[in-house]
C-alpha cells in the first residue's frame, strides 16, 4: 500500500511539472506567432514601400517586442535569484502578449489595409499589362512593324532576366509602352530590346519609376533628343551626327550627309541610343558595385513583393474580399465600443496570422492543390481565430446588444469563423496554378537556404583559414623582425666593440711611435752633442798643441837670442792664450751642455703635447663610437618598431579585406539565392533570415560560438582535473598560502569556467621557441611533448597519452566515492585507469 | 525549497539517472521548454523522483507538497546549477557513462 502510494506521489509530482511545461509552451507558441506576425508585416509594409510614418511604427513595435522579449529574458536570472521560479515567465507572457497586442494592432490594421489594396491594384496592372501588350502588338502590326505579341513578351522577359529590381508587370509595361511611343521608327525586337533595357538603367540612374522611364526614353527617340534637356543631356542634329561618326556608325560626315532619309533616322536612333547608353553606363558598372547593394536589394524586393501580390491577390482574393466584408458588418455595429474593437482587433489578429500560417504551409510545400489550400486556409483561420478571440477575451466573448437585439457571445465567435471559412470557395483553375507556383518555390527554398550553407560553410572555413594563416604569418612576421633585430643588435654591439678595440689599438700605436720618435731623438740630441763636444775638444786640445808648439818655437828663438825679456812676455802671453783657450772651451761646453738640456726638454715637450693629442684623440673617437652605437641601436629599433607597426597594420588590412571580402561574398549570395531562386518576398525573407542567423554574428552562431568555447573549456578543465585530483587538497595549500584546509570540494563547482582567459585549453604545436601564457583564466594545466623523434613521438600524440618529461612512469589517480555510488562506475572507472597505466609503460619501453 | 549543488558522487548519480534520457548532442539547439518537455515526456515518475531527491536533498512527501510551477523550477535551476549539459558530457569523457 505504501509502495502504491509513493509510485502515485512520484506520478503526480511528474505530472504536475509536465502540466506547468505544455501550459508555458502554449503561452510561448502564443507569443511567437504574434511576434513573428509582426515581423512578417514589418518586411512586407517596408517591402511594399509604405509611408515613413507606417515604417516608422511598425519599426517602433518590432522594437518594442525585442525589449518585451529581452526583460523575458532578464526574468530567468531575477527569479533564480529570488527562488520564486522562472516560471512567473507565464504571467510576464501573458502581459507582453496583451501589450504587444494592443501596439501592434493599429498598424497591423493599416498592413492589411495596404496589403490588400496593394493585392487588387497588382491584379488589376497586371491585367492592364497584359492588355497592353495585346493592344500594342495591333498597333504595330497596323503600323507595319512585324513585332509579334511573343516577340514583347520576350523583350519583357529578357528585361527581366537583367533587371532583377524589375516586377512582371513593370517588365510587360515597359515592352508595351516602348513598342507604342516608337512604332514610327519601326524598330526592330533586337533594338526594342535595347531601348527597354536604356529605359531600366534610365530608371536606376535618375530614381524614377519604370513608366517614366520609359516614356523619357521613347520620347527622347522620337523627339531627336529634344526630351534628353531635362536630364542635363544637350543633344541636337550636330551632336546625332558627331556621335554617329564618332562611334562608327557611318564612316565620316560626309557619309553621314550622303544618306537617305530613311537610311538617316535608322542612323540617328543608333547613334541617340548610344548617347543614352553613354549616359547610363555608370549606372551598369554600379550595378556591380557591392556599395549599391543595398539600392538593388530594395528595387528587387519592391519586384519580389510586386510579384507576389499578383500572386496572393489572386489567391487571396475571396479571403481578401471576405475579411473586408466582415469589417464592414463589424464596423456597423461599432457603437458596441470597446467590445467591438476588441473584436475587431482580435479578428484582424486572426485574419493576418491566417493568411501567413498558410502563406508558410505554401512555402513548406504543405500545400499543392486547391483542395490543401482549402483545407489549410479553413484549420488556420479557425486555430488563429479561437486563439486571437481567447487572447482577447479570456473569460469568453461577452453578449452584445445590436439595435435592441442581444447577441450571444459565443454565436459572434462562430460567425466570424464561418464567415471566414467561407473564403475556401471560389479558388479558380488560375488560383491553383500560381498555388502549385508558390508551393514549388519552397523547394527552391530549401535548396537555396542548403546550398548556401554549404556555401557559407566553405567560405567560412575559407575565412577562418585565412585568418589563422594571416596570424601565423604576422607572428611569424614580428618572431623574424624580433629575431632580425637581435642579430643587427648584436652586429652593432660587435662593430662597437671593435671599434673601441681599434680605437685602443690606435692610440697604443701612436703613443708608442711618440715615445719612440722621442727617444730617437733624444739620442739624435744626446749623440750630437757627444760627437760636437769630442770634435770641440779635438780642436781645444789642437789648438792648445799648436799654441804650446808656438810658444817653445818662439821661446827657443828667444833662448837662442838670450832675450831674457822676450822669453818672460812669451811665458805670459802663452799662459794668457793657454788661460783664454780652456776658458773658451769651458764656456763652449757650458753652452753645448744648456743647447744638449733645452733640446732635451724640446723633445720631451714635444712628446708630451702628442702623447695628450693621441689620448684627446682617443677619447673622442670612443665617444663618437658610443654615440654612433647607440644611434644605430636606436635606429634599429626603430625600423623594428616600424616592420612591426607595417606588419600589424597589413594583418589589420588582410583581417578587414578577408572580412569585407566575406561579407560582399555573402551579400551577392544571398542576393544571388533571391534572384536564381525566383523567390518571392516573404520567401527570400525566410531564407535571408535562416542564413543571416547563421553568418557570424548572427544568433545561431554566436549561440553555437558561446556553446563551443563554453564546452572546449569544460574539457580542458576536465583534463586539468585527473592529475588534479591526486593532491588537489596540497595543491590549493600550495597556491594559497595560510589557507590549508579551506578547500571545500564538496561546495565547489568541480568544473568551474573562466570565460576571456586566453589559453582555454587545446593544443599547441611550436617550431621555435615560443612564449605561452595559460593559467590566466584560472586553473589550467600544460604538458609539453617532443615530436620530432617521428613514429615514437607521433604515437603519443595520437594514442592521446601526452608523455613526455615529467611524466615519472606512473599515474596515480585517487576518486573518492560514496557508499552509494554503483560498482558499475568504479569498474568502468578502475578499467579506464588501468589502460591509461598499461599504455603509459609501454611508452616507457 | 532551494536547489544544491551537488557534490561529486551526487552529480555523477544525477548525471546516471538523466544520462538516459537526454542526448547532449541533440538538445544544443533546443529552447530551455523544448528541452523540458521531451525530458518530462520521457523520464520515469521514479526517475523524476530520484532527480528531484538529489537536487533538493529533501522527502518526497515535501516535494509532493509543492505546486507544479516550484516542482518545476527547482528542477530546472538543480540542472542549470550543475550544468547538467557539462556535467553529462564529463560523466560521457570519464568514461562511467560507457
Amino acid at each position: 500500500m505504501n509502495n502504491l502510494n509513493q509510485t502515485d506521489i512520484m506520478i503526480q509530482i511528474l505530472l504536475k511539472a509536465a502540466g506547468v511545461v505544455e501550459e508555458l509552451k502554449r503561452q510561448t507558441t502564443a507569443l511567437n506567432k504574434l511576434t513573428e506576425a509582426a515581423d512578417k508585416a514589418k518586411a512586407a509594409v517596408a517591402g511594399v514601400g509604405g509611408t515613413e510614418k507606417t515604417a516608422t511604427q511598425l519599426n517602433n513595435t518590432a522594437t518594442s517586442a525585442q525589449k518585451v522579449a529581452t526583460n523575458v529574458e532578464k526574468i530567468e536570472p531575477a527569479a533564480n535569484k529570488a527562488g520564486k521560479g522562472l516560471w512567473s515567465l507565464r504571467n510576464v507572457a501573458r502581459t507582453a502578449l496583451g501589450t504587444l497586442e494592443a501596439m501592434a494592432i493599429f498598424l497591423i490594421t493599416r498592413f492589411i489595409g495596404q496589403a490588400i489594396t496593394k493585392s487588387i491594384e497588382s491584379i488589376k496592372q497586371l491585367e492592364l499589362s497584359l492588355w497592353k501588350l495585346q493592344a500594342a502588338e495591333k498597333s504595330l502590326s497596323e503600323a507595319g512593324v512585324g513585332i509579334t505579341p511573343k516577340d514583347l513578351l520576350s523583350i519583357a522577359d529578357e528585361l527581366q532576366k537583367q533587371f532583377s529590381f524589375i516586377s512582371d508587370i513593370d517588365a510587360k509595361k515597359a515592352a508595351s509602352n516602348m513598342a507604342l511611343l516608337t512604332k514610327d521608327l519601326k524598330l526592330t525586337k533586337e533594338q526594342m530590346t535595347e531601348l527597354t533595357k536604356i529605359a531600366a538603367l534610365w530608371s536606376f540612374e535618375f530614381g524614377i519609376a519604370m513608366d517614366a522611364a520609359v516614356t523619357e526614353v521613347g520620347n527622347a527617340l522620337v523627339t531627336n533628343g529634344r526630351g534628353l534637356k531635362d536630364r542635363g543631356i544637350q543633344v541636337d542634329a550636330a551632336v546625332i551626327r558627331e556621335n554617329a561618326v564618332n562611334a562608327g556608325l557611318v564612316a565620316n560626315a560626309e557619309a553621314y550627309d550622303n544618306l537617305t532619309a530613311e537610311q538617316k533616322q535608322n542612323i540617328d536612333v543608333l547613334s541617340l541610343m548610344d548617347i543614352m547608353q553613354k549616359n547610363v553606363k555608370a549606372s551598369m558598372e554600379d550595378m556591380n558595385n557591392p556599395l549599391i547593394a543595398v539600392t538593388m536589394a530594395t528595387g528587387e524586393l519592391n519586384a519580389a513583393w510586386e510579384n507576389f501580390t499578383t500572386k496572393a491577390g489572386t489567391v487571396f482574393r475571396p479571403a481578401l474580399l471576405a475579411l473586408l466584408k466582415g469589417l464592414t458588418l463589424y464596423l456597423e455595429v461599432w457603437q458596441n465600443g470597446f467590445t467591438m474593437l476588441q473584436i475587431v482587433i482580435a479578428g484582424f489578429v486572426a485574419s493576418l496570422d491566417a493568411m501567413f500560417l498558410t502563406i508558410d504551409d505554401i512555402l513548406a510545400g504543405r500545400i499543392k492543390s486547391s483542395e490543401d489550400f482549402a483545407k489549410a486556409f479553413s484549420k488556420n483561420m479557425e486555430t488563429a481565430t479561437k486563439a486571437a478571440f481567447t487572447t482577447a477575451f479570456p473569460g469568453g466573448v461577452p453578449d452584445l446588444t445590436v439595435g435592441g437585439t442581444t447577441i450571444a457571445g459565443t454565436s459572434i465567435l462562430n460567425k466570424y469563423i464561418e464567415n471566414m471559412k467561407d473564403t475556401k470557395t471560389g479558388l479558380s483553375e488560375t488560383t491553383t496554378d500560381v498555388i502549385k507556383e508558390l508551393g514549388a518555390s519552397a523547394e527552391d527554398i530549401a535548396k537555396a537556404i542548403d546550398d548556401a550553407k554549404k556555401t557559407i560553410d566553405d567560405a567560412l572555413a575559407d575565412l577562418e583559414f585565412d585568418r589563422v594563416e594571416a596570424k601565423i604569418d604576422l607572428d611569424i612576421k614580428l618572431e623574424d623582425i624580433g629575431i632580425k633585430l637581435g642579430q643587427q643588435l648584436e652586429d652593432a654591439e660587435r662593430n662597437y666593440k671593435e671599434k673601441i678595440v681599434d680605437i685602443n689599438q690606435k692610440y697604443s700605436e701612436k703613443v708608442s711611435d711618440i715615445n719612440r720618435d722621442s727617444s730617437e731623438k733624444r739620442q739624435d740630441a744626446i749623440r750630437k752633442a757627444h760627437e760636437d763636444e769630442v770634435n770641440e775638444e779635438r780642436d781645444f786640445q789642437n789648438k792648445l798643441l799648436a799654441l804650446k808648439e808656438d810658444f817653445l818655437m818662439d821661446l827657443d828663438d828667444a833662448l837662442h837670442a838670450r832675450d831674457a825679456r822676450q822669453v818672460l812676455r812669451l811665458i805670459r802671453q802663452y799662459n794668457l792664450d793657454k788661460a783664454r783657450l780652456i776658458r773658451e772651451r769651458a764656456d763652449k761646453k757650458a753652452e753645448n751642455a744648456a743647447e744638449l738640456a733645452q733640446n732635451l726638454s724640446d723633445i720631451n715637450q714635444d712628446r708630451e703635447r702628442r702623447l695628450a693629442d693621441a689620448a684627446r684623440e682617443r677619447k673622442q673617437d670612443l665617444a663618437n663610437a658610443k654615440k654612433d652605437y647607440a644611434e644605430k641601436r636606436a635606429e634599429l629599433k626603430l625600423n623594428a618598431e616600424r616592420e612591426r607597426a607595417d606588419a600589424k597594420r597589413d594583418y589589420d588590412r588582410k583581417l578587414a579585406d578577408l572580412q569585407r571580402h566575406f561579407n560582399e561574398k555573402m551579400d551577392a549570395l544571398l542576393r544571388s539565392i533571391v534572384q536564381e531562386g525566383k523567390l518571392n518576398a516573404a520567401g527570400a525573407k525566410m531564407v535571408y533570415d535562416a542564413l543571416n542567423a547563421y553568418r557570424p554574428g548572427g544568433a545561431i552562431w554566436n549561440t553555437w560560438a558561446n556553446y563551443l568555447k563554453y564546452v572546449q573549456a569544460i574539457q580542458a578543465a576536465v583534463a586539468g582535473s585527473v592529475p588534479g585530483t591526486i593532491n588537489r587538497q596540497d595543491d590549493y595549500a600550495l597556491r594559497h598560502p595560510g589557507t590549508a584546509g579551506s578547500y571545500k570540494p564538496v561546495t565547489q563547482n568541480p568544473f568551474p569556467y573562466h570565460p576571456g582567459g586566453y589559453a582555454e585549453g587545446g593544443t599547441l604545436l611550436a617550431n621555435r621557441p615560443t612564449t605561452v601564457t595559460f593559467g590566466e583564466g584560472g586553473l589550467e594545466m600544460a604538458r609539453f611533448t617532443p615530436i620530432g623523434r617521428r613514429g615514437r613521438d607521433t604515437n603519443k600524440i595520437f594514442s592521446n597519452l601526452g608523455g613526455g618529461a615529467g611524466m615519472g612512469g606512473n599515474l596515480k589517480l585517487q576518486v573518492v566515492m560514496s557508499e552509494g555510488l554503483v560498482a558499475e562506475i568504479i569498474d568502468t572507472s578502475l578499467k579506464n585507469v588501468t589502460s591509461v597505466i598499461e599504455t603509459v609503460r609501454r611508452e616507457r619501453r | 525549497m532551494e536547489a544544491k549543488v551537488l557534490n561529486f558522487p551526487d552529480a555523477m548519480k544525477l548525471a546516471q539517472i538523466l544520462g538516459k534520457y537526454i542526448d547532449t548532442e541533440s538538445i544544443k539547439d533546443k529552447s530551455l521548454l523544448d528541452f523540458l518537455d521531451e525530458l518530462l515526456k520521457k523520464i520515469s515518475p521514479p526517475d523524476y523522483s530520484k532527480s528531484m531527491l538529489l537536487i533538493t536533498g529533501e522527502q518526497l512527501g515535501d516535494i509532493s507538497l509543492l505546486s507544479g510551477e516550484e516542482i518545476l523550477n527547482t528542477f530546472a535551476i538543480g540542472l542549470e546549477k550543475n550544468k547538467i549539459i557539462s556535467l553529462l558530457e564529463t560523466y560521457k569523457t570519464i568514461g562511467f557513462g560507457q
